[in-house]
């Protein structure tokens, strides 16, 4: 099925409405659309929505075994499906070349820029490694598709966790979620692709295209960038020739967006951590205009020691909250119950303050 | 659903009857005249082209056979005869080009056949049909094109207060608006979508 066609009327309008400085919906020329990061439950899932843009990434891990040419490096797969809810010209299958196209958007900016540290999931040399694996599924198209995916490829991959892997001598342990904490990628710096798209020749651009105004564009520029000003992508489409100070004046002015968007990303990033401390539950989205500390229940830590301070130590590495806890069956067996069980470990900041951490296995919080 | 001991078969939009029962097939507010008309009011934005509509269409294809490919929304493009058009003959024929933005009314559509419309009525007139110059052609739900269409709309009413404007609205989902100012066009555009949700008091 294809998209229905574009009329005449619409180009022209639009095409006049640019000369004016006026976009579809109102916005400004230099203006992105609202952008709300939506982290999910799980490590590593995130839906990032830009105005009726929509998509979806999850990451996973798995140790695999490292090709012969780089054996001690992790391996980082980026895939872009788009789904046809997105679109009426998406079709099932995967060989469009816009979903290749922005495939490699984002191995451009985030594998080769060496966004994601890929020494560190290096396991055993030349027999395991971790490969990472970022899927973002285009939910709805709306127009900035690769500013949408690569915000969510990089907020999915900084959310993410890996299993902690403990090496002694020959042996490799891959600790479950439950018996330690899962590690955190290291992720270097942020990079967020800006699209700018050129009507006229090039005489006038516009920031964060929509779907109409993709279709009646001239050409389009693709800076990814990250917050220190490094440029890690560009990318230009269309008929349109740019010049030097063109693409300079979009590197530019993409800076100053990409400062916006990476802001954003963090107080969603540091919003979920001290979330994730406080307490188990949903976490509402963060759009750009929303302040986290108003929303969160952020609680001080010694304030939360107390509240927690009814946990009691079952057995070694084991404690219980609430219901639960020591068996009352006369076996004394201890074989999947569902206990409630919490880890304690230090805060290496502040020397003899506790931080509860509770792990993901059905606990019921007692409030 | 709900039993009705009727004895005539029911078809009313959005309701489905099996045996005994009334069951909803699609999803709305039911609504009830008396004594036996139930049909459910549904919003959906995907179009199923139904006979003596008026629609507004993108010519998509060169003619063929002396035929234009008008775009409706529907499944299938509808079939426009370049001599359905006011004052066309066989020498005079309209200029009609791709990519032109088309008011007409569906003669022919049923989910077997490919449908057919046209830009004249059956004395030859015209009537507003034809080709629209200029404007903003988008897309919206069905049930918003309903509301704007009912005879003294309070939508259009309430905006014809205020503004200056020329409005046309297809069954198809397609409203085509042309106003004297682009900023003016557009906050129309973007406002009417929203407009259908308003209650009377609202959108005053």
């Amino acid at each position: 099925m294809k998209d229905p066609p574009s009329s005449k009327n619409e180009r022209q309008f639009v095409l006049k409405a640019i000369e004016e400085r006026k976009r579809l919906d109102g916005r400004g020329i230099y203006d992105y659309r609202e952008i709300s990061v939506n982290l999910g439950q799980e490590r590593g899932h995130v839906e990032v929505a830009i105005g009726n843009t929509r998509v979806l990434c999850q990451v996973s891990g798995e140790v695999v075994k490292p090709p012969a040419n780089r054996p001690t490096d992790g391996l980082l797969f980026f895939n872009v499906e788009l789904s046809p809810m997105a679109s009426a010209s998406f079709e099932p299958g995967r060989s469009s070349p816009m979903a290749v196209q922005l495939s490699r958007f984002l191995e451009h900016a985030l594998k080769d820029s060496r966004a994601v540290d890929t020494e560190s999931l290096c396991i055993v040399a030349d027999e395991k490694v971790w490969s990472i694996r970022v899927d973002v599924h285009v939910l709805d198209h709306c127009g900035g598709l690769a500013t949408a995916c690569s915000v969510a490829a990089v907020v999915a991959l900084s959310h993410f966790r890996r299993p902690d892997v403990s090496v002694v001598g020959e042996e490799v342990t891959v600790h479950s979620l439950q018996d330690r904490e899962p590690v955190p990628l290291n992720i270097y710096h942020m990079p967020i692709c800006v699209v700018v798209g050129f009507f006229h020749d090039g005489k006038y651009l516009i920031i964060d295209p929509t779907w109409q105004e993709e279709r009646e564009m001239d050409g389009s520029l693709t800076v990814g960038m990250n917050v220190h000003r490094e440029v890690c992508l560009l990318s230009t489409s269309g008929k349109v020739p740019l010049s030097i100070e063109q693409i300079l004046r979009c590197t530019q002015m993409a800076s100053v967006k990409v400062a916006e968007i990476t802001e954003l990303i963090k107080k969603v990033l540091s919003g979920d951590s001290v979330q994730k401390k406080a307490t188990r539950a949903d976490i509402a989205p963060v759009g750009m205009d929303t302040e986290p500390s108003t929303s969160r229940p952020v609680k001080k830590k010694k304030k939360k020691a107390s509240k927690h301070a009814d946990v009691s130590i079952i057995g070694t590495n084991t404690g219980g909250i609430g219901l639960g806890g020591a068996s009352a069956w006369s076996d004394g067996d201890d074989a999947d119950k569902p206990k409630a069980v919490a880890s304690v470990a230090t805060d290496s900041d502040s020397g003899d303050e506790v931080t509860m951490v509770l792990n993901d296995v059905g606990f019921k919080s007692s409030r | 659903s709900f039993t009705l001991s009727v004895t005539t078969p029911i078809t009313s939009p959005g309701v489905r009857r099996e045996g005994d029962q009334i069951i909803a097939a699609k999803s709305g507010i039911l609504r009830h005249r008396p004594p036996v008309t139930y049909w459910i009011d549904n919003n959906q934005r995907r179009y199923v082209p139904v006979v003596e509509e008026f629609v507004i269409g993108i010519v998509t294809g060169k003619p063929s056979m002396d035929v234009y490919r008008v775009d409706i929304g529907g499944s299938m493009p509808a079939a426009l005869s370049y001599l359905n058009f006011e004052g066309a003959t066989k020498r005079n024929r309209p200029s009609v080009q791709v990519g032109d933005t088309i008011y007409g009314q569906l003669i022919v559509a049923s989910k077997d056949m490919e449908p057919e419309m046209t830009c004249v009525t059956v004395a030859g007139k015209a009537n507003g049909m034809g080709v629209l110059e200029d404007g903003l052609t988008f897309q919206s739900s069905l049930g918003l094109c309903r509301e704007l269409l009912v005879a003294e709309s309070p939508i259009l009413a309430a905006y014809g207060k205020r503004f200056r404007f020329e409005i046309t609205v297809g069954a198809n989902g397609r409203i085509w608006l042309k106003s004297p100012s682009v900023s003016q066009t557009i906050a129309l555009c973007n406002s009417l979508d929203s407009a259908g949700m308003l209650s009377t008091e609202q959108l005053e």
